[in-house]
């Protein structure tokens, strides 16, 4: 693991954490009871969530192949979250074995799971940096110890942006995104998904509410918001769409049939 | 918490568990499931907990009363079959306590194995010669040397699972005090133990951490303890925690979640399993 100097250990499990939350929709065990409770809080006003995670794993998955077919050969992702099968590297290095994976997680529990239980292909490099998505210049630095920045990077940052707030909230989630997209080359991949108020506006309040009571805060954002952070890219095909309509595979398509999900996602491609 | 006597094999807790989930998705209770046995309603919990062995005829009746299709049923019985075979580790029954084959059990079947040893190095990672010396020292006079013969080769065939096919993935943290305290005065015993360790950390599959003295406490000031975990995602975590003249299994959500939060903390607060290799073997070159 690379840490920045003097990185703050903190580790503080008395309150639920959303990477354990979502470890628990996905039918994980890496949580603790304050997860579970908070996880089934929002469940139970915001019926989506279960299928809602596990579209954006598929997500992920479909874009990192696509990307990995495109000849994608390094990725950096940000907000990595609990290891569930099958995990990005395992994606990447099945298209391409020598593909180089660098997780970013800023949760000390979460980044050392990945380490532990991440291991790449012998020919392929899977690296973990620990640092906030909030500090790209610190994820950036490290994670040019692996990545070589003049050549494409696949950044994916898969339901991580709607813990992320505005300018007045002090995040500048658009600033932050803009700062990392500059980092990269020509031909990268920028990979998002992030829950939207515009499909269920009062579910998606209210878990916002369950959210920001916990001590996290939530940012659900409409289209047009979404939208921004793409931004001088070239979307690819389908645009921005709801999760599983992203190219779907059959499994996605029955998926499609249990109800909507409201996550938005697009993958785009710098010029 | 409970302490089992008799050995259930992982197998036969899963298949019990199944029979429950069958069982209330018919709609039924344990009284009406008995009476399709005509037996008591406890032989119906003890067959579902795994407390007695699945016997087929059971199996028969009570799926046919739960309406289970037919084919599921022949392969619900090819699954009793094969749990209801004896382990590997039964003709080791001579120097193997009741309490510990639930123990080898779970570890066989287990996807991923964390341990927290604060002692010794964990078994599964011991050389022959360590754990001779270990035991040697850990029985009081009624065990003679033929008997921690045997225990040593129980020991190394438990090993076994770490280089089988789709091994399990172990993650350990040891405390400092296993790279610092001998168990022999012959200094290679202890070399060769921390090359093992050196070698079994470049595996893909074996994660290493040592939780360092410089660190300071952690929370893991309790005896050692190790978490099982299965592929079947019915099955809970299991902690198995022993005493002297026992062990603990459990199972239940809040003493695992408790034990998988004091694991999380050391692993956060424990050095890198890069760091570790390097710790290892400074250790090594010092005895």
């Amino acid at each position: 693991m690379t840490t920045p100097e003097g990185a703050p250990t903190r580790v503080d499990t008395s309150r639920p954490h959303p990477a354990r939350v979502y470890d628990w929709w996905l039918g994980g065990k890496d949580n603790y009871p304050v997860d579970e409770e908070l996880a089934r809080r929002i469940l139970a006003v915001d019926g989506t969530v279960l299928r809602g995670a596990r579209a954006n794993r598929r997500f992920m998955q479909r874009a990192t192949r696509t990307a990995a077919e495109a000849g994608i050969r390094q990725f950096l992702d940000i907000g990595t979250g609990i290891p569930t099968e099958p995990n990005l590297h395992q994606i990447a290095q099945s298209v391409a074995p020598d593909a180089k994976v660098v997780y970013a997680d800023n949760d000390p529990i979460v980044l050392r799971h990945a380490q532990a239980l991440l291991r790449g292909t012998p020919e392929g490099t899977t690296e973990y940096v620990h640092a906030d998505a909030r500090d790209p210049e610190t994820i950036l630095r490290l994670a040019a110890e692996s990545l070589d920045f003049t050549r494409p990077v696949a950044l994916s940052l898969v339901a991580l942006t709607h813990y992320l707030g505005d300018a007045t909230d002090g995040d500048d989630v658009h600033g932050l995104l803009k700062t990392y997209v500059d980092a990269l080359a020509p031909g990268s991949y920028l990979v998002l998904s992030q829950v939207t108020p515009d499909l269920s506006p009062d579910a998606i309040a209210k878990a916002a509410e369950h959210f920001r009571r916990s001590g996290t805060p939530f940012f659900p954002r409409p289209l047009a918001e979404f939208h921004r952070f793409f931004d001088g890219l070239e979307l690819l095909g389908p645009g921005i769409i709801p999760v599983y309509g992203w190219r779907p595979e059959p499994e996605d398509v029955a998926a499609q049939a249990e109800g909507i999900v409201p996550v938005y996602a697009g993958v785009a491609r710098k010029p | 918490m409970s302490e089992r006597r008799a050995a259930p094999t992982v197998g036969q807790v899963v298949l019990g568990r199944r029979l429950q989930e069958l069982r209330e998705a018919a709609g039924l209770k344990r009284e009406e499931a008995a009476r399709a046995l005509r037996v008591a309603s406890a032989t119906v919990r003890r067959v579902e907990m795994a407390e007695v062995s699945l016997k087929i005829p059971y199996v028969h009746v009570l799926l046919t009363a739960y309406g289970v299709p037919e084919d599921e049923v022949a392969m619900f019985v090819d699954l009793t079959e094969e749990a209801n075979e004896p382990g590997w580790w039964q003709r080791f029954s001579d120097v193997l306590p009741d309490w510990f084959s639930m123990h080898v059990s779970l570890e066989g079947s287990a996807r991923l194995i964390r341990s927290y040893e604060p002692h010794f190095v964990p078994g599964l990672l011991q050389t022959p010669e360590y754990a001779r010396a270990v035991m040697e020292a850990g029985t009081i006079g009624h065990t003679g040397p033929e008997a921690v013969e045997r225990h040593v080769s129980l020991r190394m065939a438990r090993q076994k699972l770490l280089t089988r096919e789709h091994p399990p993935h172990l993650w350990v943290i040891i405390d400092e005090t296993v790279l610092r305290r001998p168990v022999s005065i012959d200094g290679k015993v202890m070399r060769d133990q921390l090359d093992r360790l050196l070698d079994a950390s470049e595996s893909g599959h074996v994660t290493i951490q040592v939780a360092e003295f410089r660190d300071g406490p952690h929370p893991g000031t309790s005896a050692p303890f190790e978490l099982f975990r299965f592929a079947e995602p019915e099955l809970p975590d299991m902690v198995y925690t022993e005493y002297l003249t026992g062990a603990l299994y459990l199972d239940s959500r809040r003493e695992v979640a408790s034990h998988l939060e004091v694991l999380d903390h050391m692993t956060a607060g424990a050095a890198s399993a890069q760091r570790t290799k390097e710790i290892i073997a400074e250790y090594r070159d010092g005895y």
